[in-house]
């Protein structure tokens, strides 16, 4: 009996709308302070700091709720409300339809931010490319011929720390890390293929993730030998070239690659400005999409108007000139499993309250007093 | 070529336009003239094709931050400028705010700091006037103090006054073009020698065939001639006054518009249609100097024949519907229609009057029709929805608060609808026509705005979400201020049930209306940008009006606030949308840079300050009298 009450007890607290005042407004707090925060330490720190932690530390000790704590408390306390306080009544379905609706946001929040991909898709007049490069995450490509088209392993170098080994997987080789820096600058005088005479010079994390640029020193040994103070920098254009046991293999530390199951040409890129102005009116590339099996066809991408195949879809991002004349456009490529429970849950939300502050216009006991 | 090479030329051509023509005549036939029809010809001015009667409204607004100035109004003074240069010596129309500019520039400073200065004033000055817009030009936008940012403007102004001069100089007689005939020594305009090359170069092969076998000087002085019209200058000042389309000049390839001087010196095309062009604009000029009238009229109307007939892009119902648009200043009367109501209203509360309260509410509805008539002429005109900048949104806003009011007031709440309503349309138009002196106000699109169903469904919604818990903040005032002044009794307890009801309605349509413009917001951020949310400062600001709406009902709901509590929280929406709507612009950061804003920070931190002030005195007085539904909570 008094685990009972107990019970309801926790539950009526857990489910009171006080408790969901309280997660508001310091969901508002966040979001006021994150915002600020995005002038001075930009989108991705404040993203990382404010909107996608549980917790903030203030002066490095004192602990504060982040967003994923007050949503995750947020969610609770709506499923408590659904169960235990709004009830099935024709008065409350709207609300319970909204709740119902903010739920399946929070959750598909959740899955958006565990499984979506987001990466740059870079390419020339007339080239093709099969492939999008990730910002801000970085891999070290291992390939075994001088091709070069087809990398033999990537290992991912988020993790690694001074002194960590990996195995590199059917070459026979492995990596020692001697340095790692997420973002640095090379020194001037020396080339790629010396470490001689060029150093690595550590820099402090750019307010954009996308814009460090990393390097490391490795140790590569293989079955018989090993060759030290490999250094590798990411904006090195050519993959170094080593001979160990023999053998050549070329290695390059590259910005992660993903693969798609197309190949994109870019036939043209246009920016449109109206007439006796500057204002872009509009950016598109007319691309040729090629499928496997010979299977190609024409393609426009222009703002508002992206390219949705195989389940990724790619955006008109941006675009420049090279050196040598070439236009190129970029192009953001996202993959979003969830991407539609937004849509689903606003649309929830939005009818939901909508008929619960259309019922609310219905004077209770109406229907009653017709009787 | 850069901006500094061409601002020494426009001096030298200021200093022509000015000075050769000699002092202008006190009386001109041209004075009497009316400028109705020169204001429908086409012209195009940052990509946006616009009647000369607005670019010359803006223009003048943009010189003098008005759009009538000494008794001119702004396409008589366009007409001057393109006509009669002289004429335009001593109008006072640059307005200059900052005195220290004067100082930079060793002019005396006459009257009040913020003055209106004519060329004649300023001449002396336009050297270090340039010097110093030059070494400001080169400093980062950033490091620009007022008076860097001042000079560069000024100069700006002048440079485009000086181009303009000059944009129908060709037709203008010019000792440089003279020649000694048989019959004495006659001086041309360079149309005269694009007209007369054929006969020039007749004449020079005749004069060369002289007799004596040497180059005589009639033969030399024609030579002379007919490398000026061959050999295009170097300088071309002026980029501004664009009315020659493609298709007017026959050249479909190209989508640039050019001047009548571009078309002169750089036609691509056969010299007869080119010649026809501007023979046209000539007979304008002719008719201008004149001062006739009818063929006046006459000449700017086969112009303007030619141009509708040779382009479908070009819509005259248009242009005639933005001359109507701007003769009838639509918001301007609905703003003084507003206020005349609020005031009725209110002397209908001192004085008990009927009558005062009907003819306030006749106001209200004759402002909003001329309100919703501005914004429907604009549809019109741009076919855009008409919520493409901040002046728009101010403009729909003000809309929708006004219409909201009236919804309010038929609905019984006797005085407070008009009140409400009335005042804050009268408030969001005061602050829309601050954006209006900055320009035009019917922009062409970036490209990402540039879809005009995502442009509509979502910035449409978002700010009716807006004008919701804009209205019911106002009615939160209402509120409080009813509980502090008016004595207590059953009367005013129903007339605060009335408005605690109204608050929360309109907080709620503010709710859902906030948040399907979000969610609309999000679904077009997903197709343009690749994601449906970013936390980008402008989304944000979407999410703290959410959040605090949602707040107020779930604190009302849990029994931590009531009637004055929500009135409190609907004051603080207000806070909430002026930071989400400006605030965030401030910030300078995030994706929706087309938004971006300066020069507003100390008004909205001043609105911000009364707010919380306002909050802070009627909560002192509330808790005083110690009543129990008197704080929140």
């Amino acid at each position: 009996m008094r685990k009972k009450f107990l019970f309801q007890d926790i539950a009526r607290v857990l489910s009171s709308p006080r408790l969901t005042t309280v997660g508001l407004f310091l969901l508002i707090l966040l979001t006021v302070w994150g915002t600020l925060y995005q002038v001075d330490h930009g989108l991705y720190a404040a993203q990382q700091k404010f909107f996608h932690s549980w917790v903030i530390w203030i002066f490095g000790y004192m602990p504060l709720p982040g967003s994923r704590l007050v949503m995750t408390a947020l969610l609770v306390n709506l499923f408590f409300a659904i169960f235990f306080r709004l009830g099935l009544h024709w008065r409350r379905l709207g609300n319970l339809l909204a709740h119902i609706g903010i739920v399946l946001l929070l959750l598909g929040s959740f899955i958006i931010q565990l499984s979506s991909l987001t990466a740059r898709m870079v390419i020339g007049e007339k080239e093709t490319t099969g492939h999008a490069v990730v910002p801000g995450e970085w891999e070290l490509a291992v390939w075994k011929q001088a091709t070069l088209t087809h990398p033999v392993q990537t290992l991912p170098t988020d993790e690694w720390k001074e002194g960590d080994s990996y195995a590199i997987p059917d070459t026979g080789l492995a990596i020692t890390v001697t340095a790692y820096y997420p973002n640095c600058r090379s020194s001037t005088g020396g080339s790629p293929e010396s470490a001689a005479g060029r150093s690595l010079i550590p820099l402090p994390s750019t307010r954009e993730k996308g814009k460090n640029v990393a390097g490391a020193r490795l140790t590569i040994r293989g079955p018989s030998g090993s060759v030290p103070g490999i250094l590798l920098y990411g904006l090195d254009p050519d993959p170094r070239r080593i001979v160990i046991d023999s053998r050549a293999f070329y290695f390059q530390l590259r910005l992660r690659h993903h693969l798609l199951p197309f190949r994109l040409e870019l036939i043209d890129f246009k920016m449109i400005v109206h007439p006796n102005s500057v204002i872009p009116k509009s950016y598109q590339s007319r691309v040729l999409l090629k499928k496997t099996g010979g299977l190609q066809r024409e393609v426009l991408i222009s703002m508002n108007k992206p390219l949705r195949h195989a389940g990724v879809t790619l955006y008109q991002s941006s675009y420049f000139t090279s050196d040598d004349g070439l236009e190129h456009t970029v192009l953001t490529l996202v993959r979003s499993p969830a991407r539609l429970l937004p849509y689903l849950s606003c649309l929830m939300i939005f009818v939901g309250i909508s008929l619960h502050f259309l019922s609310q216009l219905i004077p209770p006991g109406k229907k009653g007093s017709k009787k | 070529m850069n901006r500094k090479t061409r601002f020494h030329s426009i001096l030298g051509l200021m200093a022509a336009s000015l000075c050769l023509l000699g002092p202008a005549a006190d009386l001109r036939a041209s004075s009497a003239l009316n400028h109705r029809q020169l204001g429908n010809i086409p012209i195009i001015e940052n990509g946006r094709i616009k009647p000369l009667d607005t670019f010359a409204r803006n223009l003048l607004k943009r010189f003098a931050g008005r759009s009538r100035i000494e008794g001119y109004s702004a396409i008589r003074y366009l007409a001057l400028l393109l006509m009669d240069p002289p004429a335009t010596r001593d109008i006072r129309v640059f307005l200059i705010s900052n005195p220290e500019i004067l100082n930079a520039m060793g002019i005396p400073r006459r009257g009040k700091a913020r003055n209106r200065y004519s060329f004649s004033e300023l001449k002396p000055g336009l050297w270090r006037l340039q010097s110093l817009a030059i070494q400001s030009s080169r400093l980062p936008p950033a490091e620009r103090g007022i008076v860097e940012t001042e000079a560069i403007g000024l100069y700006n102004r002048i440079y485009t006054c000086g181009a303009l001069m000059e944009s129908l100089a060709i037709f203008r007689s010019n000792p440089e073009i003279h020649l000694t005939l048989p019959g004495g020594e006659k001086i041309f305009s360079d149309f005269d020698l694009l007209v007369n090359l054929e006969k020039l170069k007749e004449l020079q092969k005749q004069y060369s065939r002289h007799p004596s076998g040497k180059n005589p000087l009639p033969a030399r002085g024609i030579s002379r001639l007919i490398r000026r019209i061959e050999t295009p200058p170097e300088n071309q000042p002026d980029t501004f006054f664009t009315i020659i389309s493609p298709s007017l000049r026959g050249d479909t390839r190209q989508t640039a518009w050019i001047t009548p001087s571009a078309l002169f010196y750089h036609h691509q095309q056969p010299r007869p249609q080119v010649v026809r062009i501007l023979s046209l604009l000539e007979r304008i000029a002719e008719g201008y100097h004149r001062g006739d009238q009818e063929g006046y009229d006459r000449a700017i109307d086969r112009y303007l024949q030619l141009v509708f007939s040779s382009s479908v892009k070009i819509r005259p119902s248009a242009l005639k519907t933005e001359i109507f648009y701007h003769r009838l200043a639509p918001f301007q009367r609905a703003k003084i229609l507003y206020g005349l109501a609020v005031l009725a209203v209110m002397l209908s509360l001192v004085f008990r009057s009927g009558v005062l309260y009907r003819l306030g509410f006749f106001l209200v509805i004759t402002g909003f029709g001329f309100h919703l008539g501005g914004v429907v002429l604009r549809f019109l005109i741009t076919r855009k929805a008409p919520v493409t900048n901040l002046f728009e949104t101010f403009v729909f806003t003000s809309l929708s608060v006004a219409l909201l009011g009236i919804l309010l007031e038929w609905k019984k709440t006797r005085n407070i609808g008009i009140i409400t309503g009335g005042l804050s349309g009268f408030v969001l138009l005061m602050i829309a026509g601050r954006y209006a002196t900055q320009g035009d106000t019917m922009t062409v699109l970036v490209a990402v705005l540039n879809s005009n169903f995502w442009l509509a469904s979502h910035v449409i919604t978002i700010v009716l979400g807006y004008a919701g818990i804009i209205l019911s903040g106002f009615l939160g005032h209402v509120y409080l201020l009813q509980r502090v002044f008016r004595p207590s009794g059953k009367r005013r307890e129903d007339r605060l049930n009335r408005i605690d009801q109204a608050i929360y309605a309109l907080q709620a349509f503010g709710l859902v209306l906030t948040f399907l413009g979000t969610i609309l917001g999000g679904i077009w951020a997903d197709q343009s940008w690749g994601r449906f949310w970013g936390w980008d400062p402008k989304e944000n600001g979407a999410l703290v009006i959410l959040l605090w709406s949602a707040l107020l009902f779930h604190a009302r709901k849990g029994g931590w606030i009531r009637k004055t509590g929500m009135a409190y929280g609907a004051v603080i929406g207000v806070i909430a949308v002026s930071l989400a709507w400006f605030g965030v612009n401030l910030l300078g950061v995030g994706l929706h840079s087309y938004g971006f804003t300066t020069g507003i920070a100390h008004t909205l931190f001043g609105f911000i300050g009364l707010e919380l002030l306002f909050i802070l005195v009627t909560a002192a007085l509330l808790t005083g009298r110690r009543r129990p539904d008197s704080l929140p909570g």
